[in-house]
């Protein structure tokens, strides 16, 4: 098993260097000068312009510029941002609210996809069903920023509960809204594996037994059947999670919070190679890693699932 | 039943059983026909903002004589939504196309092929696939500019890896059939075999994964252009009007509300026709997508 995961880690290292330098290579079609366009209009002063072919090394060719961040981000520097505030420094400030934020999120749509997902499959074809099967369509339908204007015209601006910016002081305020809208389309993936998983368990013969020695149904469904049916859903949740975990850009827009998603847009938007390096390595390492841990967990829920 | 079904009949079997499935089909029937018969159905001409602004009609509430209300130029939703459709469709179905036949491109040759080829290919797909994809998207039509070539490249570039993935698990399983292997022994070549025998039998997953697509794409290019990187046109898709109708949200809601639903019932509708389509064509795949 420890050679599984180091081995699985090992291979991602290959696989963030061709996403660094996807990015990379993408950064390069910018049209136009990167000194110029880091320093905007106004032009800067000489100084400026020493600095940024310094940080940058815009003076040797794209290839060897790729090499030196590569170099330097082997021995864990992350680099400046243009307007000289370090990386590292950033990232630490708004990692945690994006971390709170998406396990708020991801609580949220267990909670809901599972009830949802167990409510349908204990009688399919009923009228909660059909409803709860509705939910997790709208779920995956809805653009998240559909979704989001909607709860913040609704809670924010009519109903005037909750900010509509997410920059109040208190930190569970400023959650509500962001985690139902992110939450959502998470539930409804939830709700319709839980749902398939479960009406393909219920069917077995164990269940039958189960039955039969005169449990009660709710024991059946939720001690034998819906135990047996968490596998893809820890799969499914734990890989919610990793993609959470990166930010999420336009919920974050959306209610103007302060984490790694509006971070990585705003590097986008500023042109800012460091920032915008930085950013894709974290979400990309932390998708490859999300993967991996559902991958072991496979293992320890499953006696039956062995990795060489 | 010994004889085959007509595909008529087929399409109205599938569509009769299920309402989910029909509503979809029906939606986006109507959708096209919207998106084709735009002109004739939006009740005012959309693209004279300067001439109404000066009537002083601008961001007025949805009444009778403007059902959508107008927005800041003094435009009428209603005409830009329906407008609106024409683009919105038009991207979601060309860039889904682009990106499918990229998909089968690499996944046959990775899977028909092998060796380097499928290396390097599928290293490729992997970097893509573990590419945040909005992220990539965004990536791109920022480093594009703005416009609507960079917008169906962004759309296209990380929209292809999972459809090669698939396409290529396809023909891995078809290449060892004995049909292949009997066409092998005719003497037929690589071309034949891969559009005679391969690509007739990934179709109905490929019609699949297309409908699934185009949803995927039109909340792409919605995200694309909320976040201000959409393509700036006076026939603005309906992404680029949300972006310009957050402006005025608290004073004017619908100005942002209309095009935002109507992305999601576009979206919606393309989700219930795939789903549906899925479940008829191709029961195997209810566990993969």
């Amino acid at each position: 098993m420890l050679i599984y995961v180091v081995r699985r880690l090992l291979l991602a290292v290959p696989l963030l260097l061709g996403i660094l330098f996807l990015t990379f290579f993408l950064m390069q079609l910018v049209p136009g000068s990167p000194v110029e366009r880091l320093l905007g209009e106004r032009g800067g002063t000489p100084e400026e312009r020493a600095r940024l072919m310094r940080e940058y090394n815009f003076d040797r060719p794209w290839w060897e510029q790729f090499g030196l961040y590569v170099a330097r981000l082997a021995r864990g520097d992350l680099g400046t941002s243009v307007n000289q505030v370090p990386i590292a420094a950033e990232i630490a400030d708004r990692f945690p609210n994006t971390c709170i934020l998406a396990l708020t999120s991801v609580a949220l749509a267990t909670a809901l996809g599972l009830l949802t997902g167990v409510l349908s499959a204990v009688k399919p074809g009923s009228w909660t069903d059909h409803a709860c099967r509705f939910v997790a369509v709208f779920g995956l339908s809805t653009p998240v920023f559909w979704f989001g204007l909607m709860l913040m015209l609704f809670f924010a601006l009519k109903l005037r509960w909750l900010p509509s910016s997410s920059d109040t002081p208190s930190l569970a305020v400023n959650l509500i809204l962001p985690s139902i809208t992110l939450g959502l389309r998470p539930a409804a993936f939830i709700q319709r594996v839980t749902r398939s998983t479960l009406m393909d368990i219920l069917r077995t013969d164990f269940i039958r037994t189960a039955r039969a020695k005169g449990l009660s149904e709710w024991t059946v469904v939720l001690g034998h059947a819906l135990r047996n049916a968490l596998l893809p859903i820890v799969t499914l949740i734990g890989l919610d999670l990793g993609s959470l975990l990166s930010g999420s850009l336009i919920t974050e827009t959306i209610f103007n919070f302060r984490g790694i998603g509006l971070y990585a847009l705003k590097g986008i938007q500023d042109r800012d190679p460091n920032v915008v390096m930085a950013t894709v390595l974290l979400s990309s390492f932390l998708f490859l890693l999300a993967n991996l841990i559902v991958d072991v967990l496979y293992a320890v829920l499953d006696p039956r699932v062995r990795y060489e | 039943m010994s004889r085959r079904l007509t595909p008529l009949e087929a399409g109205w079997r599938l569509l009769s059983g299920n309402p989910l499935t029909l509503a979809g089909a029906v939606g986006a029937a109507a959708l096209c026909v919207v998106a084709l018969a735009a002109p004739w159905i939006a009740p005012y001409p959309v693209g004279v903002e300067s001439l109404a602004s000066t009537l002083g009609t601008t961001l007025e509430p949805p009444s009778l004589g403007h059902l959508f209300g107008t927005d800041w130029h003094g435009s009428d939703v209603f005409s830009k939504v329906i407008m609106g459709t024409r683009v919105t469709i038009f991207i979601g179905l060309v860039a889904s196309l682009l990106s499918m036949v990229i998909g089968v491109l690499v996944g046959v040759a990775s899977g028909y092929f092998g060796g380097w080829i499928d290396t390097v290919l599928m290293r490729l797909t992997d970097v893509v696939l573990a590419f945040p994809s909005l992220l990539l998207t965004i990536l791109i039509a920022a480093s594009l500019g703005s416009g609507v070539t960079s917008i169906f490249l962004a759309l296209t570039v990380s929209g292809w890896a999972g459809t090669g993935r698939m396409v290529r698990s396809l023909v891995l399983t078809l290449r060892e059939q004995e049909f292949v292997l009997a066409a092998v022994a005719a003497g037929a070549g690589a071309g034949r075999i891969i559009f005679h025998h391969i690509l007739p039998n990934c179709l109905s997953t490929l019609i699949v994964l297309f409908t699934l697509r185009i949803g995927i794409t039109i909340l792409s290019e919605a995200s694309l252009s909320f976040l201000g990187l959409g393509a700036p046109s006076s026939a603005p898709s309906w992404g680029v009007m949300v972006f310009y109708g957050m402006d005025h949200v608290r004073q004017a809601p619908w100005v942002a509300i209309w095009p935002a639903s109507a992305i999601a019932v576009t979206v919606l509708c393309f989700n219930f026709l795939g789903d549906g389509l899925r479940d008829a064509l191709d029961p195997k795949m209810r566990d993969v997508l």
